[in-house]
C-alpha cells in the first residue's frame, strides 16, 4: 500500500466517524479489551499487562512497559438518550473529544509520555444541578429551579517521565492539568469553571527477573468555581438551592460565587509476578486514600459553607494462569477487588459533623479464554460479582438508610483473525444492579453490544475502529425507563513517526 | 529535567501534606441549651421560692434562620427551659405569651447553640400592649420586568381581632438608621426611645378617633398608586380596588379619584412612598404623639408603635430595627423584581383568621410567590 492509499483510507474512515459522530461509554485506550466485551482479566494484550504500570498506573514502570515509540490519536464521538437516570443526572449527552499520546524513550534510561486532549460534553435536561459533580462527592451542592443543558468543554495537557538512576530501580513522575468550562444555557446561566491538577512520583525495584516491586504517591487538586450573576435582561437576582444533604437546603437570592477546593492524595504499594515460562502472572496492590473538599461562598467576602473528607483502604489481587498441562491455549483469569471508603461533613465554623457514609465492596471476578490458533479465533468470558454496602447518617436532615447493592456482569467477547491485516471482534456485557429497595436506587439491568475492526498497515499504522451500543432498562417499575447509549471511536496508532 | 523534577517532586508532596482534616467528634441535631425565663414587665406572679417572676410552663420558640426550622419547648415548673435534639445553628428564641386580649408578655434572645452548653442563659420578658392592628404583607420587590418597575408596591394592615379597630390618624413610616447608630430605635434628647424615620404617610382624622373602622379579620390595602400597574407591566397587579393610597402634594404622585389618601406628613419628603425593594423597614404608628423633629431628623414615639417589621433578602444587611419592635427578619429570599411578596403565615391552624404577631418577622412572616392584596395567600418560610 502506497503512501498515497494510506492517506486517502485515514480520510475514509475519519470522515465515517464523524458521520456517526453521535455515540458511547467510557473513553478507553485499550480499545481491542473494550470491543471484546472488555474482557481485561483473560485476554492478554500489549496494554492490559499484570504489570504495574498497565494495572497499577505505576510511572516509573513506563519504561519497562514501553519499549518502542509511538504516537496514538483518538476520535471520540458519544451520546446517550434516556429517563433511566439519577434525579440530578443529565436526561442525555453528546461527547465529542480528540486526544492525542505520543510515548518516546529519550535513551535507554529515560522515557517520556506527552498528551493532549480537547472534549466538548453537552449533558442534555439537567434537572437543577448547576455544578460538575453532584453524586459521589460531598453533600454541599448547589441547584436552581430549571432545568437546563449545561456545556462542559476544555483542554487537558499531561506528562509521564520515567528515569533510572541506578540498575533495577526506576523512578517516574507524571503531572496532569486540566482546564473546564461549563456553561448552562437557559437561566441563571451560571458559569462553572473547573481545575484539575494532579501528579504522581513513583519507583519500582526489580527483585529478579520475575518479580517487581513498586510504591506511588498521587497527590491531586481539584478546583471548581461555580458563578451566578443578575439576569442582564431583566435584572433579578438568582434563586438558587444550597443543600446541606438531599434534605435541607436555604434558598439564596443573590448572585454570588461557590469555590469546591478538593485536595487529595493516593498512596500505595504494588508488586508483579511473572513466571519464567510466562505461563502464571500475578499483580497484587494496596493502596490507602483521603480527599476533603472545602465549600465557600462568596464574590467579596468569603464564606465557608462546609466541609467533606473521604478516606479509605483498595486492594486488589489479580492472576493469570495458561493451563499448560491441559491446552497451551487456555488461560484462566481470576481478580479480587477490595474498597472501604468512610467519608463525613461537618459544619462549616463548628466541630460539628452534618453527615457520615460508609461504602465497602468486593468483587470477585473469574473466567477463560481460548484461542482456536488454527482458525484465528479467540473466545473469552468472564463473569464478575460484587457484595456490596452502604450506609448514610443524615444527622442534620434527619435521614439515614444501610443496605447492600450486589452487581453482576457478564462479558463475553470475541476476535477473529481475518488475516495478517485485519482482526475483527464482538463484545457482549450484561450488568445486573440489585439494591436494595430501601436504597431507593433503580434495579436495573445494562446490555452493551460492541464491535470493532483493527487494521495494520504495513506493520506501522494501525488503525482501530470501535462501535458500542447499550441500552439500560429498569426493573420492577412502571413505566418502564430506559437509557440508551451509543460511541464511536477512531484511533490510530503509529509506531514509526 | 533534575529541577523540573525536584520542583515537582517539592509541590506533590505539599498537596500531600495539606489534604487532611481532624474528624469532629459530636454530630448534628444533639445541641443541648437550658434557659430561665424571667418576667420583667411585673406581670406573671412572683415565685416564693427565687422572688423572681418565672415564665412557668410556657411555650418558647427556637427558629434556626439558617435552615428555616422552627421549635417548640415547654419552662417547668420552676421556669427553666432544657432543649434538647437542636441543629448546631443560630437561633432566635422567642417568647409571646398574651395575657390578655390588650396585653402581652414577650421576649427574644439571639444565640449560637450546638454541643451541650450547661450554662444557664436568661430571657428576659417584657411587657407589651397587644396591638390589633398589623401589618399583614409587604409587597415591595417590584414584578418580573426588564424595565425597573416597581411602582406596584402596597402595604396590607389587617385587624387581627374580633373587635372593630379604627386607622384615624394612623401613620406608616418607612424607618432610617445612621450609620453609628446599632439601629433606628434611639435615645433622644428627651430622654425618650424613638424610631426614626425617613417617611411618615398619616391617615385622615385624629388620632383616637373612630371615622376609619377596620372591622374585625379585616384587610385594607395601602398601594403606591391604586392603579391597574398590569397597563405598564403585564407581570404586574391590578391595585385599582386598594382601599387607601399613598400620596404626597410635594411630588409629581398621582392621585386616583375616589380612593382616599394616606398623606405625607414631613416637609422634607418629596417623593411617593417608595420604601427598598428587598430591604427596609416598616412600622405603623398610632400617630398619638405625632412624629418629634430633630433638625431634619424625624422620629416616631417607640410607645406609639403598634406594629413593624423588618425585611431583607439577605440577612446580612444592616438592621434598622431591633427585637423592641421586630427581633426577626421577613422577606429572606425575594430577590428583586420577582413579583413576590412577604405575609403573615398562619401557625394556629385551627384558627386561621388569627395571624401569626409574636414580634419576630422571621416566625411570623412566609413569602408569597404572587402578591395576594386584600386576602391572605400561602405564603412560604
Amino acid at each position: 500500500m502506497c503512501y498515497t492509499d494510506i492517506k486517502n483510507f485515514l480520510k475514509v474512515i475519519i470522515i465515517i466517524c464523524f458521520l456517526i459522530i453521535n455515540n458511547s461509554s467510557l473513553f478507553s485506550q485499550i480499545n481491542r479489551i473494550e470491543s471484546m466485551g472488555n474482557l481485561f482479566l483473560v485476554i492478554e494484550d500489549e496494554d492490559n499487562n499484570l504489570n504495574l504500570y498497565d494495572r497499577g498506573g505505576n510511572s516509573a514502570f513506563l519504561l519497562i512497559d514501553e519499549p518502542k515509540d509511538w504516537l496514538k490519536i483518538n476520535l471520540l464521538s458519544n451520546s446517550g438518550n434516556g429517563s433511566l437516570h439519577k434525579t440530578y443526572e443529565p436526561a442525555g449527552k453528546n461527547n465529542y473529544s480528540i486526544h492525542f499520546e505520543a510515548l518516546k524513550n529519550i535513551d535507554e534510561n529515560q522515557t517520556f509520555k506527552g498528551i493532549i486532549d480537547y472534549y466538548d460534553y453537552k449533558r442534555k435536561d439537567v434537572y437543577r444541578a448547576i455544578q460538575t459533580n453532584i453524586y459521589g462527592s460531598g453533600p454541599f451542592f448547589i441547584a436552581d429551579s430549571t432545568t437546563g443543558t449545561i456545556d462542559f468543554y476544555g483542554p487537558k495537557i499531561a506528562f509521564e517521565y520515567n528515569i533510572s538512576f541506578i540498575k533495577d530501580l526506576y523512578l517516574g513522575l507524571n503531572f496532569s492539568y486540566g482546564g473546564e468550562k461549563g456553561i448552562k444555557k437557559i437561566y441563571s446561566k451560571p458559569e462553572i469553571t473547573n481545575r484539575y491538577i494532579s501528579g504522581q512520583i513513583s519507583m519500582v525495584y526489580q527483585l529478579n527477573e520475575n518479580i517487581f516491586i513498586g510504591a506511588k504517591l498521587d497527590p491531586f487538586y481539584n478546583y471548581e468555581k461555580i458563578e451566578l450573576v443578575k439576569d442582564p435582561d431583566s435584572g433579578t437576582d438568582p434563586i438558587t438551592f444550597k443543600y446541606r444533604g438531599f434534605k435541607i437546603f436555604r434558598k439564596s437570592s443573590d448572585d454570588y460565587t461557590r469555590h469546591n477546593r478538593n485536595k487529595g492524595f493516593d498512596v500505595g504499594a504494588q508488586s508483579s509476578y511473572k513466571s519464567q515460562d510466562k505461563s502464571l502472572q500475578i499483580f497484587i496492590s494496596g493502596s490507602y486514600f483521603r480527599q476533603g473538599i472545602e465549600y465557600q461562598d462568596g464574590t467579596r467576602d468569603i464564606d465557608k459553607e462546609g466541609y467533606w473528607q473521604e478516606e479509605g483502604y483498595k486492594g486488589t489481587l489479580e492472576t493469570r494462569y495458561r493451563l499448560d498441562f491441559l491446552d497451551k491455549n487456555l488461560l484462566f483469569g481470576l481478580g479480587l477487588y477490595y474498597r472501604n471508603f468512610e467519608s463525613w461533613s461537618k459544619h462549616p465554623q463548628l466541630p460539628i459533623i452534618f453527615s457520615e457514609n460508609k461504602y465497602n465492596s468486593l468483587e470477585i471476578g473469574t473466567g477463560f479464554s481460548y484461542n482456536f490458533t488454527d482458525i484465528g479465533l479467540l473466545l473469552g468470558i468472564e463473569y464478575h460479582k460484587t457484595i456490596c454496602d452502604s450506609s448514610l447518617n443524615d444527622y442534620l436532615g434527619n435521614y439515614n438508610f444501610g443496605g447492600s447493592h450486589p452487581k453482576d456482569v457478564i462479558r463475553i467477547g470475541t476476535e477473529y483473525k481475518v488475516n495478517n491485516n485485519l482482526w475483527l471482534r464482538l463484545g457482549y456485557i450484561r450488568f445486573s444492579n440489585n439494591p436494595d429497595n430501601q436504597l431507593n436506587e433503580f434495579k436495573f439491568n445494562h446490555n452493551l453490544y460492541s464491535f470493532g475492526a483493527s487494521y495494520l498497515i504495513e506493520n506501522y499504522v494501525k488503525i482501530d475502529f470501535l462501535l458500542n451500543y447499550g441500552k439500560k432498562e429498569s426493573k420492577n417499575l412502571t413505566p418502564d425507563l430506559t437509557y440508551k447509549e451509543t460511541s464511536a471511536l477512531l484511533f490510530a496508532k503509529f509506531f514509526v513517526f | 529535567m533534575k529541577k523540573i523534577i525536584i520542583w515537582l517532586t517539592v509541590f506533590l508532596i505539599t498537596f500531600f501534606i495539606m489534604s487532611c482534616e481532624d474528624k469532629p467528634n459530636d454530630v448534628d441535631r444533639t445541641a443541648k441549651a437550658k434557659f430561665i425565663v424571667i418576667d420583667t414587665s411585673g406581670t406573671l406572679d412572683i415565685d416564693q421560692k427565687t422572688n423572681l417572676r418565672l415564665f412557668k410552663n410556657g411555650t418558647v420558640t427556637f427558629f434556626s434562620r439558617d435552615y428555616g426550622e422552627s421549635f417548640k419547648f415547654k419552662t417547668d415548673e420552676n421556669g427553666i427551659l432544657y432543649a434538647d435534639g437542636l441543629l448546631a445553628s443560630h437561633y432566635t428564641i422567642s417568647v409571646n405569651h398574651q395575657i390578655s386580649e390588650a396585653f402581652s408578655v414577650f421576649g427574644s434572645k439571639e444565640k449560637d447553640i450546638y454541643g451541650s452548653q450547661n450554662e444557664v442563659d436568661t430571657i428576659y420578658l417584657r411587657g407589651m400592649p397587644s396591638s390589633a392592628v398589623i401589618i399583614n404583607e409587604i409587597y415591595a420587590a417590584g414584578p418580573v420586568n426588564n424595565v425597573y418597575y416597581m411602582f406596584d408596591l402596597f402595604v396590607e394592615l389587617y385587624n387581627n381581632s374580633d373587635e372593630v379597630q379604627y386607622l384615624d390618624g394612623n401613620i406608616i413610616c418607612r424607618c432610617s438608621k445612621k450609620d453609628n447608630e446599632p439601629s433606628g430605635i434611639i435615645t433622644a434628647s428627651d430622654g425618650n426611645t424613638y424610631v426614626r424615620v425617613i417617611y411618615a404617610f398619616q391617615f385622615p382624622g385624629t388620632p383616637g378617633g373612630k371615622q376609619y373602622p377596620i372591622q374585625p379579620y379585616e384587610f385594607v390595602v395601602v398601594a403606591g398608586d391604586a392603579v391597574d400597574h398590569r397597563q405598564a407591566v403585564s407581570t404586574s397587579i391590578d391595585l385599582s380596588n386598594a382601599q387607601w393610597e399613598f400620596y404626597n402634594k410635594q411630588s409629581t404622585d398621582i392621585d386616583v379619584p375616589n380612593v382616599p389618601n394616606v398623606e405625607n406628613i414631613l416637609s422634607k419628603t418629596t417623593t411617593d412612598f417608595l420604601i427598598g425593594l428587598t430591604n427596609d423597614a416598616v412600622i405603623i404608628s398610632s400617630g398619638k404623639k405625632g412624629v418629634r423633629m430633630e433638625g431634619t431628623d424625624a422620629m416616631i414615639d417607640l410607645s406609639t408603635v403598634l406594629d413593624g417589621v423588618q425585611y431583607m433578602s439577605n440577612p446580612i444587611f444592616t438592621r434598622k430595627l431591633d427585637g423592641r419592635v421586630d427581633a426577626g427578619t421577613a422577606g429572606i429570599g425575594i430577590p428583586s423584581y420577582s413579583g413576590k411578596s412577604m405575609e403573615r403565615v398562619v401557625l394556629d391552624k385551627s384558627n386561621p383568621k388569627k395571624h401569626s404577631d409574636t414580634n419576630n418577622s422571621t416566625v411570623d412572616f412566609g413569602v408569597n410567590d404572587k402578591p395576594t392584596p386584600g386576602y391572605q395567600g400561602n405564603p412560604i418560610q
